[in-house]
């Protein structure tokens, strides 16, 4: 049975605010959408109106649309008028809490304004089963089918690994880099631009971003050093001095020749460099650049999309990957890449663990409590996966327990979220060291001064959704001369981790903020100990 | 939506019946502004009878939070699970005094 769309115009009188409230989550209800998420999308659309109500005035026209693109729904409210932005509406308290709301979304509308509308549109993200299930799932299959396809004749085996399933995996790696790679380059393009309006946070978003910052190179720096005793590397006597031609050569190619040539090469370093010329660039002429600006928030929009379709692939993947490893006999290549993991988490945890004892040494309060208070957003993020659907729980965390200023987490917390994932940068860097040690690749004082610079910039790139950090292997496994043989095999492991990381990721986020708010005497010390 | 005021000395309660939504959540917002509030110190609002609330109601809420922060205490009791939903999903259960 088909869902009926909803089109609702109106004026935006009070009424009319509740009748379209109304309207929306009968439809909601249909969606079969959870009664949180409804509720979340009822108040947010509620809010939207009554920011436009008083910038806009009640005689404008309102336009509420419900209906499904692509299997996938989407609510549409478009008004008349100047231009109104409600997401950006912060002139009050009731702009920030509303902010707060928005951001409680998983989903985070989008604003347009074109020929005298606004437009605001909401993705409805249905929940669906949790993804470890999915990946499980494809993990027990393949292994099963894997080991029992061995009784199968070598010839039959081989021409289906080598014929089929090989070129499968290697066609989804491709997938990963059609989407990965521009975003690389969007993503420091509008990171930029976004960093520009930190003037309008003034002093505390400036020094939150430098804190964010300071602490990655930290965390990287730290990670290289514990982590190179750890394996076995192949160096050269001479390889462990300083060779300043070839750091130089090597620094002289990030830059990027041609126009295209980063994305065609697919050089990570040249993409980021491009993509920071690019964003400075179109900061310092704005207005003059907004239209492109807008280009490339719509393109990164649109590779996000596709970016979250390829890795809903990833149980095929998984599943592909191993029983050719089985069938191969290529196992020896995955077994053994459990211990980066073990390391990788190990080194996550203690880099966390430092943070929250400096919390803890700082404001007097027992370690205990303190990860008590954040259990919730950590097991939140690792039963999704999913960084953004911990956001929620991340803010009433923040507010209601660890006495945060709604002023430094309202901001702290989205730019935290997109720039701040240390667990990627140790995540990424014990990758490297690993796959170098494993397959003998021979490494320099320069490769890794490298593997430490992609791996930080890499994970600011990285996108929040599920598998974000898969799609940039291929890159830092191009940067930094990996082999291509050692990509399919640590993704294959790498699947079970990301939940892992992201957890990690975010509750390293609230104590960042716990530390930037104390030295801005926007803490309030007795909450955090309660 | 009906609003039931008792004061008695410093004390205000005002319970609330039916919904509090964008059309008479500004009938509400009279009964708490400052103007109303003053000479407060401890404001209850009775949910035991309020069936919905809105975004505007839930801003009525904040601006009455915190005029009483700074004169007094406000207490928010008998919310039913309907309205106790929203205020955790957005966060309100953190900045409001509930019962």
């Amino acid at each position: 049975m088909t869902l009926e769309s909803v089109n609702f115009s109106f004026l935006l009188t009070a009424e009319n605010i509740d009748l379209a409230a109304e309207k929306l989550m009968s439809y909601l209800q249909r969606l079969e959408l959870e009664n949180k998420e409804a509720i979340r999308l009822r108040l947010s659309v509620e809010e939207i109106l009554l920011s436009w109500q008083a910038k806009l005035t009640e005689d404008k026209e309102v336009e509420l649309s419900c209906y499904k693109r692509l299997g996938q729904p989407v609510i549409r409210l478009k008004a008349e008028g100047e231009g109104c932005n409600p997401l950006e509406s912060q002139d009050d308290e009731f702009g920030v809490w509303g902010e707060s709301l928005l951001a409680r979304l998983e989903t985070r509308p989008v604003y347009s304004y074109n020929y005298g509308v606004n437009t605001v549109t909401f993705r409805v993200i249905h929940r669906k089963r949790n993804p470890f299930v999915r990946l499980f799932i494809a993990f027990v299959v393949a292994i099963l089918i894997g080991f029992l396809g061995l009784s199968l004749p070598n010839d039959i085996r081989t021409y289906i690994a080598e014929g089929w399933l090989a070129p499968a995996c290697d066609t989804y790696l491709s997938m990963l880099a059609f989407s990965g790679i521009p975003m690389i380059f969007l993503s420091v393009v509008l990171g930029i631009i976004g960093v520009g309006d930190i003037d309008v946070f003034g002093k505390i978003g400036r020094k939150m971003v430098q804190s964010y910052l300071v602490v990655l190179l930290a965390a990287a720096t730290l990670t290289a050093l514990i982590a190179f005793p750890l394996f076995r590397f192949t160096i050269g006597s001479q390889q462990l001095q300083v060779d300043y031609t070839n750091i130089w050569e090597t620094a002289l190619g990030w830059i990027p020749t041609g126009l295209l040539d980063p994305i065609i090469n697919c050089n990570a370093m040249q993409l980021i460099i491009a993509g920071a010329l690019i964003g400075v660039a179109l900061l310092k002429l704005e207005p003059q650049g907004k239209h492109l600006t807008n280009i490339f928030t719509d393109l990164n929009s649109v590779l996000l999309q596709v970016a979250e379709w390829f890795t809903r692939l990833l149980p095929i993947f998984l599943f592909a990957t191993l029983v050719k490893s089985i069938w191969l006999g290529q196992m020896s290549e995955i077994i053994p890449a459990w211990k980066s993991w073990v390391v990788t988490t190990g080194l996550q945890a203690v880099t966390f663990l430092v943070m929250a004892a400096i919390v803890c040494w700082k404001y007097r309060i027992r370690l205990g409590k303190l990860l008590k208070k954040i259990s919730s957003t950590f097991f939140i993020a690792i039963g999704t996966n999913s960084c953004v659907a911990s956001v929620p729980d991340n803010y009433a965390v923040c507010a209601g327990k660890l006495g945060i200023d709604n002023k430094v987490f309202g901001f702290g917390i989205p730019i935290g979220t997109t720039i701040f994932k240390p667990s990627c940068v140790i995540r990424l860097i014990v990758l490297s060291f690993y796959v170098a040690s494993m397959y003998q690749v021979k490494v320099s004082l320069t490769w890794f001064i490298m593997a430490v610079a992609v791996s930080v910039i890499l994970s600011i790139a990285i996108p929040a959704i599920p598998g974000g950090t898969l799609m940039f292997f291929p890159m830092l496994f191009a940067q930094l001369g990996l082999p291509a043989q050692a990509l399919t095999a640590m993704l294959a492991t790498d699947i079970f981790f990301d939940a892992i990381c992201t957890a990690f990721n975010q509750v390293s986020v609230q104590m960042a903020l716990v530390l930037q708010a104390g030295t801005m005497d926007l803490l309030d010390k007795e909450v955090l100990k309660q | 939506m009906n609003i039931v005021k008792e004061q008695s000395a410093n004390a205000l309660n005002i319970a609330l019946v039916g919904r509090l939504d964008t059309v008479t959540s500004p009938a509400l917002a009279a009964e708490v502004s400052a103007e109303a509030l003053d000479g407060i110190t401890a404001l209850t609002l009775d949910f035991s009878e309020l069936e919905y609330i809105s975004s505007a109601g839930l801003r009525v809420l904040l601006a009455a939070q915190k005029i009483m922060n700074k004169q007094g205490s406000m207490v928010v009791k008998n919310v039913n699970n309907t309205i106790m939903e929203v205020l955790e999903i957005t966060g309100f259960v953190d900045i409001l005094t509930i019962q």
